[in-house]
């Protein structure tokens, strides 16, 4: 059933099992999970079914730091959430991503992998893809693997739409935006849901579930804490804290003797990352090489400049050029953030929504291990190819520079917004624990990529699925 | 001969990387940046 609150506040339960607020693919699919399991749902967007000016306009909010796009942009604020124009890239977390790693101890999972796998097919079939295939060891030596992914088209808004309007147990309420919480002191009694008319009501369930986004779970928390005088969120948490992207950039070109496969949804690409091994060595996190086919002209333009720069290299790569062995590929590299807790989601003491909420103030700024992180992941990329004799990479001047990145459009950031309430064993590490429950109340979960206490290499979309599907699976034993 | 590349370029300090491309022809021994290529001798 659909109800618009910005039509009147009575007509629809105010009462349910469980009240899951925000409908992107954290909130959808723990909500079209309990429904499908005769549990009901109230599910409260904040937005339309359709995407609106005036609900857009409250993703409005400041970075300060590094580069960013704006927030209102970065975000989608209707039914589905972000999955109204995400990528689809989608692929697993490696087994590294939970792993404890020396020199990062913050950084790792208080999961295993296999606390997620279970939920990995369920997921897969979600987002309509297949798994994508294994990694393929392309050198044992530099321990470089070629890596897949899986092409996602789903819009979580379009896919479930039918059935929430046709489920007996899901009550999808739009326009529906939370506004506060109450609490008796470890229970979560009601949320407050007003409409664009600033009108509120009051909604009841026995498990609440905050899915608002890798920002706004954030944002909402700390709100809603501030309302009720810190006695939401447990004392020592580190709420809004860790908050992380995975910065990536085109970092230059290179002439490669490597097989660039095709695909039916992008340009030829092909996916490279390190083993396990190689990672350790480096004393870096997660990261990844993408290196895409560039047009033939470029190619040869590349080519010359290589002949001009360096005669004797050059003519050997126009040689294989000539037997169409060399491609000329811009080089992409993007990496896992280190945690820290100075990149943080904060309330604006100077801006406030239509709603009274203090705008988000997000604090990111990239570090030293950033930049050094980036430079040994090229130049063991660069070790390789002259080892092999793969080929040359011509370098962006920034790159080994001592500051300053690439700053226009989206230069550097992925839309992966991560952390926050990270998930840890205790308070003092974390908002939430193993199952997603907030510390400090027995029935508050927050579902999507705030928990994630590392940014790993993979898309977040895929484990948020599964951690959704994992948690859904939780509240039904609850 | 891949073998006389025996010390890893990774584990070059960053402060010599910087320098190295901050003087855009200046040769490193082995590897050199030039006019953002990275080069190996025997490259030019």
């Amino acid at each position: 059933m659909f109800f618009d609150l910005n039509e009147g506040l009575a007509g629809f339960p105010k009462s349910a099992d469980f009240c899951v607020v925000g409908s992107g693919p954290a909130g959808m699919t723990v909500a079209i999970e309990l429904a499908r399991n005769g549990r009901s749902v109230i599910l409260l967007e904040g937005g339309g079914v359709n995407a609106s000016t005036e609900s857009q306009e409250l993703y409005k909010g400041e970075v300060i730091g590094d580069h960013y796009v704006d927030l209102d942009i970065a975000r989608l604020r209707y039914l589905g959430g972000t999955s109204g124009h995400w990528g689809g890239w989608t692929m697993p977390q490696t087994e590294l991503s939970f792993k404890k790693k020396p020199g990062f101890e913050d950084a790792h999972w208080p999961i295993e992998k296999k606390d997620l796998d279970p939920f990995l097919d369920k997921a897969l079939s979600i987002l309509e893809v297949s798994r994508p295939n294994s990694d393929v060891l392309l050198d044992r030596e530099f321990g470089i693997k070629e890596f897949s992914i899986s092409l996602s088209r789903v819009r979580f808004g379009l896919k479930f739409r039918d059935e929430l309007s046709s489920s007996k147990n899901i009550t999808c309420v739009t326009n529906a935006n939370l506004t506060g919480l109450k609490t008796n002191g470890q229970h979560v009694v009601s949320a407050t849901a007003t409409n664009f008319a600033g009108q509120s009501t009051s909604i009841k369930a026995k498990h609440f579930v905050l899915a608002l986004g890798g920002i706004e779970n954030s944002r909402m928390l700390l709100w809603c804490n501030h309302q009720l005088n810190g006695k939401l969120v447990d004392s020592h948490s580190p709420l809004g804290r860790y908050w992380m992207e995975h910065p990536g950039y085109k970092v230059g070109h290179a002439l490669v003797d490597l097989k660039i496969p095709k695909t039916d949804y992008y340009i030829p690409h092909l996916l490279l990352r390190y083993t396990e091994e190689v990672i350790k060595k480096l004393s870096i996190l997660e990261c990844d090489v993408v290196l895409e086919e560039i047009p033939a002209e470029d190619t040869k333009g590349l080519l010359r400049d290589l002949i001009c720069v360096a005669p004797r290299i050059g003519e050997w790569a126009a040689s294989l050029a000539g037997k169409n062995i060399v491609c000329g590929v811009s080089l992409i590299a993007s990496w896992e953030q280190e945690p820290l807790w100075s990149n943080h989601v904060k309330l604006s003491e100077t801006s406030r929504d239509r709603f009274g909420i203090p705008r988000v103030e997000l604090h990111w700024k990239k570090t030293d291990r950033d930049r050094t992180t980036l430079q040994k992941v090229l130049t063991h990329f660069n070790e390789y190819l002259m080892a092999r004799n793969r080929g040359r990479i011509k370098l962006e001047e920034w790159v080994f520079g001592k500051d300053g990145y690439p700053a226009k459009g989206d230069d550097g950031i992925s839309y992966h917004h991560m952390g926050g309430t990270r998930m840890a064993q205790s308070a003092e590490k974390g908002v939430v624990d193993s199952n997603c429950r907030v510390f400090g109340q027995d029935n508050l979960y927050i579902a999507g990529s705030s928990v994630f206490p590392n940014g790993g290499q993979a898309n977040p979309t895929l484990t948020i699925v599964q951690l959704s599907l994992r948690l859904a699976n939780h509240l039904r034993q609850a | 001969m891949v073998f006389i590349w025996f010390v890893p370029f990774v584990f070059a300090p960053r402060r010599l990387l910087s320098k190295i491309h901050d003087n855009a022809s200046a040769k490193n021994g082995a590897k050199f940046i030039k006019q953002g290529w990275v080069l190996q001798e025997g490259d030019v």
